[in-house]
């Protein structure tokens, strides 16, 4: 019942599919360690994906309610009407995204700690473990 | 073929012609997602964007830094701000409110100075007279503050503790009308005046949209937000006796830090020290086992006032104070015996090598 | 004329109905945000059996009706751009030959979702969207497939009860 080029039809949506998934891997290798918010193309904030939190994300959009819980950050509540962000599961790694169309709220997953520094800067962050001295 | 083709687009004129309408409505679209990268592209420059200062004010280097796109400006205005609070608050300058308070006993306070003024005399009710903004003729007959130290004798300090009792201060809310009723009074709001100092700086950042900075005030620190890479700020705390080591790190995000301890001022004599956070009760340097109190709170003006205020008490009253006021702050104490105490919500946020003890509210 | 209009108001309605079950049973795929798509089913079979033209009608204020009823102007957006896309490329490839409803099917599968991220693309301005590219490729196939099984066995059935009615 299938024919031959249903077959190549597939074969290329599978390819296609996989350099993408290849692409995403490699950039998703990285366990993130920041979880940027972004409404409107706007950054609204920046949190640590080690820390556990409740953010509420509020603009003229609607609202969104943002967990991060052991090391993972999902989307619990919207008051949106088609609630897609709220089965878009957990994300941690580098480059994933919960995106929540109707109210245009970006969460995004970054890598910087590892990712960013140059290996001088780790070398000086190795050295002084922290920002300023309490006298 | 060829037909075919025709065919099918002339059967998908009227698709193609919505399609095409819809890409003009999109158009609408498309320049505002522009207008997003390009803000996007701010957003990244902010992330560098900062601005680093320093300042010598209030006795001490200050550095002041902020990220963000105001950051110049609000540096600029921060230091204007923390230059103005020392020229109003300080005992040393003859044109100072607090110097003319002194020399003419009675005087019109401005804001911040009456905003210090009622704080001060608050806590020093609150916490048993064990922060006292009346403590300066004290102060001065130990000599710290023109650093020409000597030990008063008892007979004097007793004489001059009389000095310091803040009933006898007449202030009146409203008007900022205050009056120091006793020939000789004298205020101080040097144990203050930097956590106050830190509060005004973070509320010209944050006037100031800046969403992540660092100010550290000779030592005491607040900070606004928490780094540009989004984690929080880590903050060491100084051993008290050894110059190069450290208590531990705190990670923090929107809070001032504040220690406490004897050895940020001493002298020696006949083999004795003497430091510089008197006892109001007794009028001699506070000894009551501890060498050092951290306070973390929102508020820095609350955090400094009590950094000196749980001092003074000792570790004994210093947790039982705080667990009647755990809302307001968390701290750490280092004692004598070389052991740290830490409250309850700093468990989880403090790192250090020493044995830690967990104080529970 | 009547018959014509008759025929698309009916098949427009089983589509709404349709999307109408989507909407109450969410069929769960195990892949955020994937649909199963039941609305399609009408679109290809009224792909194979009526004019081209008035599939186009079908689908299109189908989705009208839709987002009026259901969404908002976000979404109709994103429903439109997927459909016209969808339909754009099934047509396309049915006039090259060769292809089985399931083949055609599965194009619309994958091209609806992608008419959606594009729009999203276009919408939020956030190219890192890319990330869901693989999930929606391989969900829009399966779909796709479903879709064009179920298609294959009722044009069969229609053809069949038309021939010998």
């Amino acid at each position: 019942m299938m024919k031959k080029k249903d077959g190549i039809l597939i074969l290329i949506v599978l390819i296609i599919a996989a350099i993408f998934f290849l692409w995403n891997q490699k950039k998703a290798t990285l366990d993130g360690d920041i979880v940027v918010i972004t409404v409107d193309g706007k950054q609204y904030g920046i949190y640590n994906l080690k820390e556990n939190n409740e953010i509420e994300i509020n603009s003229k959009y609607g609202y969104n309610k943002l967990i991060i819980k052991n090391e993972e950050a999902f989307m619990e509540q919207a008051d949106c009407n088609d609630h897609y962000c709220e089965t878009m599961g957990k994300i941690k790694r580098n480059g994933e995204s919960i995106i929540c169309l109707p109210h245009k709220v970006v969460i995004e997953i970054e890598a910087h700690s590892k990712q960013n520094k140059n290996q001088e800067e780790q070398e000086k962050e190795t050295k002084l473990p922290f920002d300023a001295v309490v006298k | 073929m060829r037909h075919n083709i025709k065919k099918l687009i002339q059967k998908n004129l009227f698709p193609l012609l919505l399609l095409g309408s819809f890409c003009i409505t999109s158009c609408n679209y498309i320049p505002f997602s522009e207008q997003l990268f390009n803000e996007s592209k701010k957003t990244n420059n902010f992330k560098e964007e900062s601005v680093k200062r320093e300042v010598f004010a209030m006795d001490t280097y200050m550095t002041l830094t902020a990220y963000g796109e105001n950051a110049e400006k609000a540096v600029n205005l921060a230091e204007e701000e923390i230059i103005k609070l020392d020229k109003l608050l300080s005992t040393g300058l003859q044109t100072s409110e607090i110097n003319k308070l002194n020399r003419e006993g009675t005087s019109i306070l401005s804001t911040d100075t009456a905003y210090l003024m009622q704080q001060t005399l608050k806590i020093c009710k609150d916490t048993n007279n064990n922060f006292n903004p009346a403590i300066y003729p004290i102060m001065e007959l130990w000599g710290f503050p023109d650093k020409n130290y000597s030990v008063p004798t008892k007979k004097q300090l007793e004489k001059t503790l009389k000095l310091t009792d803040i009933s006898k201060i007449s202030f009146e809310e409203e008007t900022g009308l205050t009056t120091l009723k006793l020939d000789g009074m004298k205020i101080d709001f040097g144990g203050i005046a930097k956590g106050y100092a830190s509060q005004k700086v973070i509320d010209i950042f944050k006037e100031n949209e800046i969403s992540s900075g660092i100010i550290d005030l000779g030592g005491n620190i607040y900070v606004l937000g928490n780094k540009t890479d989004g984690s929080s700020w880590h903050i060491a705390i100084k051993h008290p006796e050894k110059e190069e080591e450290i208590l531990g790190i705190l990670s923090l995000t929107d809070k001032a830090i504040i220690t406490s301890g004897g050895y940020e001022r001493y002298f020696q004599k006949d083999g004795k020290t003497y430091h510089h956070i008197i006892d109001p009760s007794t009028g001699y340097p506070a000894e009551n086992g501890l060498l050092s109190v951290s306070i973390i709170s929102e508020d820095g003006t609350l955090a400094d006032a009590m950094s000196t205020a749980l001092f003074v008490m000792g570790k004994d009253a210093a947790i039982s104070y705080w667990k009647k006021h755990s809302d307001q702050f968390h701290m750490i104490l280092f004692t004598e015996d070389g052991e740290l105490y830490v409250t309850k919500e700093l468990e989880n946020i403090f790192v250090s090598d020493f044995k830690i003890k967990v104080i529970e509210n | 004329m009547s018959k014509k209009v008759a025929t698309i108001g009916v098949l427009i309605a089983l589509a709404m109905i349709f999307s109408y079950i989507e909407v109450l049973l969410p069929i769960n795929l195990g892949i955020p945000g994937a649909k199963l798509g039941l609305a399609n089913l009408v679109v290809v079979i009224s792909l194979y059996l009526l004019p081209l033209s008035w599939t186009w009608m079908i689908s299109l204020i189908r989705i009208f009706l839709m987002g009026i009823l259901f969404g908002n102007g976000l979404s109709i957006l994103y429903s439109i751009s997927g459909g016209i896309l969808s339909l754009l490329i099934m047509s396309i490839l049915k006039k090259i030959k060769g292809f089985s409803i399931i083949g055609i099917s599965i194009s619309g599968g994958v091209s609806h979702n992608m008419g959606q991220l594009l729009m999203a693309v276009v919408i939020l301005g956030n190219i890192k969207i890319s990330y869901y590219i693989p999930i929606l490729l391989i969900a829009g196939m399966i779909t796709g497939i479903l879709i064009g099984q179920l298609s294959t066995q009722i044009i069969k059935v229609i053809k069949k009860v038309n021939k010998e009615s």
